[in-house]
Order: structure tokens, then C-alpha cells, then sequence
């Protein structure tokens, strides 16, 4: 991409700020001051303040104007946003293009010679330019002049861009606007030669930008000669230090990557990089920082909450988590890829599109955001088995080389990536016609809530088997491997046997719970049947489709209900339980079957308590009670306790899968 | 003094020896969810070690060589000190701050550093030592599953204020507090101790055994409610003939009853009492490498069951 195929236009886009959200401000006011160094007497005019861009509605229905910056316009004189203090010069400037803070504009007004200091500290920093004390001068008191016109005390942001006209320099003076021009970008009306236009030559604007960032890393070391070798590709020339501003996870203020002996200065002796290896740390630093994005902030809450405790999980929702962010790109796995140009202009157009953030009307492209946690998109270039998926989660605060690396999922195939979306799409489905038959009525907002939720894998992951595990989980996930059911019974069993405690005041969020268990199983299942690679279930049997089973259960006959395992066993219980304690409701005036019967003295509900207080005991609560049951219902019992008496080893064994159906028989009984 | 290893279980009731600061303070779980087990790492171990030495040695004991370098120290306005004042503290005590040599001059004063070793950058006077007792990570024997639990605390986070209308501001209730807690664990932790480095930095018998007393004090007097009440349950000192031999992992030769289904079950051990530790399987390793050992010395807590019987010197701590 560095050497070739797209347009130094759109690198430039791409290494600098200047399409940023946040670059914005400093475009609606440029202060350009035309240097004109061609001529034997040197003339300096400031142009009048520009707007490199236009006020638009925010949207269709909005009253608010918001200013957005013409991208073409500022290519020309590209700038980074520093992220160390940017009162002070940062880095190294290819063309002499300032962003400029309130407080320089506070300063610029008292004197001219703040802005003298000002132009100083980033002249010295900037390549390429030369320019006399009395020319600096000159141009500080115009820039004096111009902003305090501008500067009316409510906060501004700036650029001053000094457009030097010199022989072969990336400033020219042209007859015409470059209009239609990709090569070039327009800085504005020349002051001095009336009718004419001061452009910039993009090319050697991308020349000088790459020129600084090489200056960049020479700051912690520079070698030349025969015996200096780039530690990737083995060029043998120039190689400078692989200190990259853009590169902040390789930081010498960092002590850790170096040897402790090691002076910052000395970089060079530990990575170095040849002129175009750098140029692609660069560039690729630089797509790695746009290309990441933080985590949602819903789902880093519940990422970092307690998945056996249903109060914890809870009480976390209310708290403040650390954030989380997350990067993925595509690269294709052969290197001999990209020297065909097909692949290569698809390559260039995916990384396009990547950035866009937006997909392009076209299906093909997927919406990756619901595996990853984080905005991305799969373009359809990039979606064939020959590119690989790489993703990164990190803390910290990377401003300052602080970075706390979570997780790096790598070599994920687009087709799994895909098939992972279509099946969690699926579930999110699923899970709201569950809620549904739980429910007598879902709003929209529910409906939006759980569709949300249910369709983001890092959620499914974390809240079944917890946050210690999560990113080991979806690497598993990623790459097909085999995931165990026994730790997501265990925890969905234990949130369910925390919430059966305030039955019947909490049964909206043990419902809840259901919703989470049936569809995590049914996730399970569509996962183990088209994604893992071994089809082995932990020894597990899957229960049929509780829709299917309920039926056999409750309505179908006698002789042929079948009850497989514990899971099954717990599920016909539950349901049989609550159509039992519908009944003793209303024949004790309003008592919690459950409460009142099963779980005395705040006990916890378990196979056998289920077994010995609540099946067994029907037919003596009925006739305490003189309640009316029917024959079916007592026959079913009878079958369930039949049952019970054959699997009662596996249940031990098995008790939070049967706990977790019981629940879902417990809430899905009509 | 010998190359050899070190074995020491030692179990925790009611808190989490060292939490997982990128996991909301949970227990750090190095293995799979399906394995269940929780871990200990070595940095956290050599922190009670230090602390034993230092609260017991705080003038550096006899000949002053038992100073601990890395350590918390605080400036009388509350900030804390770096590497080379930390450093001049100590050298200026043993009266050789105008040292040229500091690298020895700080591992003959200072005990850490003879024993684990240091990395110590300060412009100029950088040097890096490995040290030459190096702790593994500690497992526990069995899986363990944490709590998440929450209490209160009756002061509110802020003072309350009385605005110019007169009403009060500010939090009038206490705050909720959150915490992963662990009930009942048992962990075993290996360490190597190797003879020739010991030779680089001056490390000898006596730190040896300051060590091991370290390593079960230390763990007993740990004091911060987070981590739990931690008892030494076993230490086992084995020492070679061949400074190039060893026999490796002693940890895997132990190993605790009852077995995971009773830990994943509805009622796991909450107690020294429910657990045994078998160790016929050290035993047996031992017995086979008989020739190759110097010398076995064990310190075994009276209230640990144990099955299989211990090779060597059974000793008793004062």
C-alpha cells in the first residue's frame, strides 16, 4: 500500500488527522501565509482566515449546524493529532502546517512575540524549511495581527499553514484551481499574484510527510554504511530506530521491551528499520489506531461481572468498568498474495472500506461488531479464506505506552467469522420468541434489549462461563474448538438457585435466566453442529427442543414419554411443579407453592429436595388441601417420579443441568 | 550449599492470596473453564517472604547483610520512594554509599537480592542478576470456585455539606463494597534453588534457611484481609549431590483427597480438617533418586493429614 496502488491523496488521508472527528475544529480556521521565495525580494502576505469546510445540519430533522471539514482540501497540508501535550511542538513536521490551541490563540494576541516562539519551537522541528529571523519576524507579526482580528475570546482551534513557494517544493502557484485535480489539493487565492491560485502537489507533499516521520525514528538512532541490515527485510543502507509516534505500544519512555542497560537514544541497536519498513510501520500503526475502537459500554459492564452471582451481575451493571478497547484487521496468509494487482487493488479496497466503518449497500460486506464487541465491518474482499482475521483486545491508557494487553485472537477464518455471525443472528431470534412464550407481552424496547444482547458473542460468552474466561473462550470460539457445557450449567444453575431465594417477587429475572439458559444451549448446539471441529458434547446428550419435549411432557401419552437424562428429568419436573402449584394457589389462598412448601426455612432447591417435598408429597398436599387434581396430571407425576427413581445417580452427578431445566420447565408451563 | 528445590502447600480460608487486577480482583485462572483450578504467582509468594525478613531483620540483622530492597518506603510527604533511593537507604546504613562497586555492595547487604536476584536501573549503575532461588506459579490441588460477595460501610464516601439554602448535600448513606472471596483452598508451590548462581551473588546456607523459615513465617503472619488466613501446611527442602541434577515438578507428585468431584460438588471442603494430602508419589520419586540426594528435611503443620510417608529429616519450626 506504502508503494503503490493508491493515490498519495489517500495515504496521506490515511497516516494523518486529517479526515479525524476531531480534526474538525482546527479546519474552520485556517491562517495561510503565502512566503513567496522565488522571487529576489522575498514577499510574506497572510490570506484572510478560510473555513476549510461548511456548516450542515446534523441530520434531516436537526436544527443544529455542525461544521465539516473539506478532507481534500486539508490533505495538502496534513497535520497529527498529538497526544502528549499539545501546547508544545510533538514529533517532527514535513510541511510547515501548526495546529493551533486557544491558549497559543490567548498568547498570539498580547504579542508578536508569542508567536514568534511559537513558530520557533515547530520551525525547528520541521523539515526542509529554511527561513531568515527577519522572514520569521515578518510572519509572526502578520499571524499577531490576524488572529487577534479573529480571536474574540470564546474558545477556538486553528491551523496556520506557511505556504512556502520555493523551487521543486510541494507549494505552488498555478493559474487555475485545481478543481477535479486528485494530485492536487487547493490552500487559496494567492494575496500577491491577484487571479492566481497557491496549491498543493500532493505527491511531494506525501514525500516530505514521510521524510519527517523517518526524521521521527532517527530521534532514538540513526545508522548508515555498509554493516546496517533492517531487521525485516534485510535492505542494507540507511535503518533508523523503530520509534514510531503513531506505534505507541513500543514506547523508550517504556523501560520494559529494552534491556535495562539501555539508553532511549539507543533504540536503533534493538529494532531497525529501513526507509520503507518504517514508512509501513507507519502506515500501518497509524490504520491499527483507527481501526480500533472501544468495546460497548454496555457490554464491558457485563463483561467484568460475576457470572455465578445473579446480585453481582446485577450490582456490576451499576458500576463504572475499566474501558476496553478492541482493533481487528485482515491480512492475507501468503506473502507472494498481493503481487498479483487483482488481489492487491481488492486488498487496498478492503482496508478502504474497513476504515469507512460503513458498509457500502452491499451484502456481502458483514457486520463483524456482534463477535467482536466493537464497530467493524468485514468487506466482501476480504471475506474469502485466503485473508486471516487478527484481533486485539487492550486497557490502559495508550496515550502514554500504558497498555494492559487482554487478549489477541488471531488466524480466524472470514467463513467462520461468518458462520459465527449467522448462528448468533439465530440466537438472537430465538431468544426473543422464548421471551415471548415466557411473557404475555414483549415491548419493543425488551425486544431491542434482548436482540442486543443475545446476538453479541463476547455477551453469550462472558455471562456463561464468566469474565476469567471470556477472551480464552472466544478464541476457542474463533477457531472451531470443542467448548464444554458442565461450567455454563454451573454458573447459569447457580444465578437461577440465588434468584429461586425471593421467589415469587423475583421470578421476572429468574425468567430471565431461562431466556439465557435455552438459548446458550441452543447456541451450544447450532455451534457444535456447523462450526467445531469435533462434535463431542463433554458426554453430554443435547435435550430435544423444549417446545418438542414440553408437548411429550405435558400432553402426549403416557406410554410414550421418554426421559432421556437429568436435563430432561429436571424440565419435566419444573413444568410438572408449576401446573401443581397454579392449582395450590388458588387452594390455599395465595401461597407460594414453592415457598411455602418446598423450600422452607430459606433452604435451596435441589434434585432431591425437589424429589422428597415437592413430587412425592402431591397426592398428600392435594388432600390436605382437598384439591381437585386430575388423573393425568397424578399419572404424569407418577411417570416423572418413576424417573426420577431410575436416574437419581446421573442427576447427583448432573444436578446443575438439572436445576437449570427445572427452572425453564418451572417458567415455560402454560 | 546445594543446588536442590523446594516443595510448600499451603492452604487459604476466606480470601484470594492474589488477585487478578485485570479480572475485576477475581482469583488469577491460568487453566481452561473446564479444569477450575486458581493460581498463585511467584511474585506474590517472594512479597511475604520479604515482608517476613524485613519486619524481623529491620536493621539488617547480623553483619547487616539481611536488608530487603524491594520494599515500600515513603518519603515524610507520603511519596514513594524509587530504585536508587531505596537503594542509598541501605548502602548509607552499611556505611558504603560512596560505593563504586554498588551492584556488590548491595547483594552482600541485602537479602532479596542475593536470593532472588534484581534488576536495578538507575542510569549509569544498571545491572540485571537472576536470582538463584526462582519460585514456579502455585496451583491449587483441586478446583476452586470464588464467591462474589458484597457488604456495607457505614461511612458515606463524602462529607455532607449544608448548601446556602441550608439543605444538605452529599451522601447521607454508607457505601456497598464488592469482592470476590475464595472459602477453602489448598495450593502447592515448587521453587529450584541453584547452586552456581547462588555462587555469583553470595547467597549461602544461612539464607537458605532463612528462606524456608521466610516461606512458612512469612505465609502464617501475612496480614491483609483480602488475601485470607493462609496456613503452611507442608515445606519440603530436597538438596542434590550433582549441582546439575534435578528431579523437577515435585508439586505433580502430590496430590489432595478428596478428589475434583467432591471440590465441583454442592458441598466441597471448607476445612484443614476435610482435606489429606497424599504423598506416596514423593515419596516414591524420592526413594528412587535416593543416590543423587544430599540431604531431605520437611516441615509438615500438626493439623495436616497425611498419606504416605515422608523420606528425610522432619523438622520443627521455633
Amino acid at each position: 500500500m506504502v508503494e503503490g496502488g493508491i493515490s498519495p491523496g489517500e495515504i496521506l488521508r490515511q497516516v494523518s488527522d486529517v479526515a479525524a472527528v476531531n480534526a474538525k475544529g482546527f479546519l474552520a480556521n485556517v491562517f495561510v501565509v503565502e512566503i513567496n521565495l522565488l522571487e529576489a525580494e522575498v514577499k510574506i502576505e497572510a490570506l484572510p482566515v478560510q473555513e476549510w469546510g461548511e456548516y450542515q445540519l446534523q441530520s434531516p430533522e436537526s436544527k443544529k449546524e455542525v461544521f465539516v471539514q473539506d478532507v481534500d482540501r486539508a490533505m495538502g497540508t496534513p497535520f497529527v493529532i498529538p497526544s502528549g501535550n499539545p501546547l508544545k511542538p510533538q514529533g517532527r513536521y514535513g510541511i510547515p502546517s501548526y495546529l493551533v490551541y486557544d491558549k497559543h490563540f490567548q498568547a498570539f494576541t498580547k504579542e508578536a512575540e508569542e508567536v514568534k516562539k511559537y513558530l520557533y519551537g515547530r520551525l525547528n522541528r520541521t523539515i526542509a524549511v529554511e527561513l531568515t529571523e527577519a522572514q520569521i519576524d515578518e510572519i509572526a507579526n502578520k499571524l499577531h495581527e490576524i488572529t487577534s482580528k479573529v480571536y474574540k475570546e470564546t474558545k477556538l482551534l486553528g491551523l496556520i499553514v506557511l505556504a512556502v513557494l520555493e523551487k521543486d517544493g510541494p507549494f505552488q502557484l498555478h493559474e487555475t484551481m485545481p478543481l477535479g485535480d486528485s494530485s492536487r489539493s487547493y490552500l487559496g487565492p494567492s494575496v500577491m499574484h491577484k487571479g492566481k491560485h497557491l496549491v498543493a502537489d500532493l505527491e511531494l507533499v506525501k514525500e516530505r510527510f514521510w521524510e519527517a516521520k523517518l526524521a521521527e525514528g532517527a530521534e532514538m538512532g540513526e545508522r548508515e554504511g555498509g554493516e546496517v541490515v533492517c531487521y525485516f527485510c534485510g535492505h542494507e543502507d540507511r535503518v533508523v530506530s523503530s520509534y514510531c509516534k503513531a506505534w505507541r505500544w513500543f514506547t523508550p519512555t517504556w523501560k520494559c521491551p529494552l534491556p535495562v542497560s539501555m539508553k532511549p537514544e539507543e533504540l536503533v541497536e534493538t529494532i531497525a528499520l529501513c526507509p520503507a519498513c518504517y514508512g509501513a510501520l507507519t502506515y500501518g500503526a497509524n490504520l491499527f489506531n483507527k481501526l480500533t475502537k472501544p468495546l460497548d459500554y454496555w457490554l464491558t459492564k457485563e463483561l467484568f461481572s460475576p457470572s455465578a452471582s445473579a446480585a453481582g451481575k446485577e450490582m456490576s451493571r451499576r458500576g463504572n468498568p475499566e474501558s476496553v478497547a478492541g482493533c481487528a484487521y485482515a491480512l492475507p496468509i501468503l506473502d507472494n498474495f498481493l503481487e498479483d494487482e487483482d488481489d492487491r487493488l481488492g486488498f487496498i479496497d478492503g482496508v478502504r472500506t474497513m476504515l469507512g466503518r460503513k458498509p457500502r449497500g452491499n451484502k456481502m460486506d458483514v457486520h463483524l461488531g456482534d463477535l467482536t464487541g466493537f464497530e467493524m465491518f468485514l468487506p466482501q474482499e476480504m471475506d474469502a479464506d485466503e485473508y486471516r482475521l487478527t484481533i486485539m483486545y487492550y486497557s490502559g491508557d495508550a496515550g502514554r505506552g500504558d497498555i494492559h494487553l487482554r487478549a489477541t485472537v488471531e488466524d480466524v477464518m472470514p467463513s467462520v467469522a461468518r458462520q459465527l455471525k449467522e448462528i448468533t443472528g439465530n440466537i438472537s431470534d430465538f431468544a426473543v420468541d422464548l421471551a415471548a412464550s415466557l411473557q404475555y407481552e414483549v415491548s419493543e424496547k425488551y425486544q431491542g434489549f434482548l436482540k442486543r444482547r443475545y446476538s453479541s458473542l463476547p455477551y453469550l460468552l462472558t455471562t456463561a462461563y464468566g469474565a476469567p474466561y471470556t477472551w480464552k473462550m472466544l478464541s476457542t470460539v474463533m477457531h472451531r474448538g470443542n467448548i464444554s457445557r458442565r461450567p455454563f450449567l454451573s454458573n447459569v444453575s447457580g444465578r437461577m438457585n440465588e434468584l429461586s431465594r425471593k421467589l415469587p417477587d423475583g421470578f421476572h429475572e429468574l425468567r430471565s435466566e431461562v431466556v439465557f439458559y435455552l438459548s446458550f444451549s441452543e447456541f451450544l448446539k447450532k455451534y457444535s453442529d456447523a462450526v467445531a471441529l469435533e462434535t463431542g458434547n463433554g458426554g453430554y446428550e443435547w435435550m430435544r427442543d423444549w417446545r418438542e419435549f414440553q408437548g411429550m411432557v405435558a400432553e402426549g401419552p403416557m406410554n410414550e414419554i421418554v426421559i432421556n437424562d437429568p436435563e430432561e428429568l429436571g424440565f419435566a419436573a419444573g413444568h410438572l411443579v408449576r401446573l401443581f402449584a397454579r392449582q395450590y394457589w388458588h387452594a390455599s389462598n395465595g401461597n407460594d407453592f414453592l415457598k411455602h412448601r418446598v423450600m422452607t426455612f430459606g433452604s435451596s432447591l435441589t434434585p432431591d429436595v425437589i424429589w422428597k417435598r415437592a413430587l412425592s408429597r402431591m397426592d398428600e398436599y392435594a388432600r390436605k388441601l382437598n384439591m381437585k387434581i386430575s388423573d393425568d396430571l397424578r399419572q404424569r407425576f407418577a411417570v416423572v417420579l418413576m424417573e426420577y427413581s431410575r436416574l437419581k445417580n446421573e442427576t447427583h452427578k448432573e444436578r446443575d443441568a438439572f436445576m437449570a431445566a427445572f427452572w425453564a420447565g418451572y417458567a415455560l408451563a402454560k | 550449599m546445594n543446588s536442590g528445590e523446594i516443595l510448600f502447600v499451603k492452604c487459604v480460608k476466606d480470601g484470594i492470596p492474589n488477585r487478578d487486577p485485570l479480572n475485576e480482583s477475581d482469583a488469577r485462572r491460568l487453566f481452561g473453564e473446564d479444569d477450575g483450578r486458581i493460581s498463585l504467582s511467584d511474585v506474590s509468594i517472594k512479597r511475604d517472604v520479604r515482608d517476613f525478613v524485613l519486619a524481623r531483620y529491620p536493621d539488617g540483622g547480623k553483619n547487616q547483610r539481611n536488608f530487603v530492597f524491594c520494599r515500600q518506603e515513603r518519603t515524610e510527604d507520603g511519596k514513594l520512594l524509587g530504585r536508587q533511593k531505596l537503594a542509598e537507604g541501605i548502602l548509607d546504613i552499611v556505611k558504603r554509599k560512596a560505593s563504586k562497586n554498588k551492584r556488590d555492595d548491595l547483594m552482600a547487604s541485602t537479602f532479596d537480592m542475593r536470593v532472588f536476584g534484581a534488576v536495578y536501573s538507575v542510569g549509569k549503575e544498571s545491572f540485571n542478576q537472576t536470582g538463584p532461588v526462582q519460585f514456579g506459579w502455585a496451583h491449587s490441588l483441586h478446583p476452586a470456585e470464588t464467591k462474589y460477595v458484597q457488604g456495607t460501610v457505614v461511612m458515606p464516601g463524602k462529607d455532607i455539606k449544608v448548601d446556602d439554602a441550608g439543605e444538605q448535600q452529599g451522601n447521607k448513606q454508607g457505601t456497598i463494597w464488592t469482592t470476590y472471596t475464595l472459602p477453602f483452598a489448598v495450593f502447592a508451590m515448587p521453587a529450584v534453588v541453584n547452586a552456581n548462581i547462588a555462587e555469583d551473588t553470595g547467597m549461602d546456607k544461612d539464607d537458605v534457611d532463612l528462606l524456608l523459615e521466610a516461606l512458612w513465617k512469612g505465609t502464617q503472619h501475612r496480614q491483609a484481609r483480602g488475601r485470607g488466613m493462609q496456613q503452611p501446611l507442608l515445606m519440603m527442602h530436597v538438596e542434590y549431590k550433582d549441582p546439575f541434577f534435578r528431579i523437577g515438578y515435585l508439586e505433580d507428585f502430590v496430590t489432595v483427597k478428596p478428589g475434583r468431584e467432591a471440590w465441583t460438588g454442592g458441598t466441597p471442603p471448607t476445612n484443614l480438617s476435610e482435606v489429606e494430602l497424599d504423598v506416596s508419589g514423593l515419596e516414591e520419586i524420592i526413594a528412587k533418586n535416593k543416590k543423587k540426594i544430599a540431604h531431605v528435611r520437611y516441615w509438615v503443620h500438626p493439623g495436616l493429614k497425611m498419606s504416605g510417608s515422608l523420606p528425610g529429616e522432619r523438622n520443627e519450626l521455633d
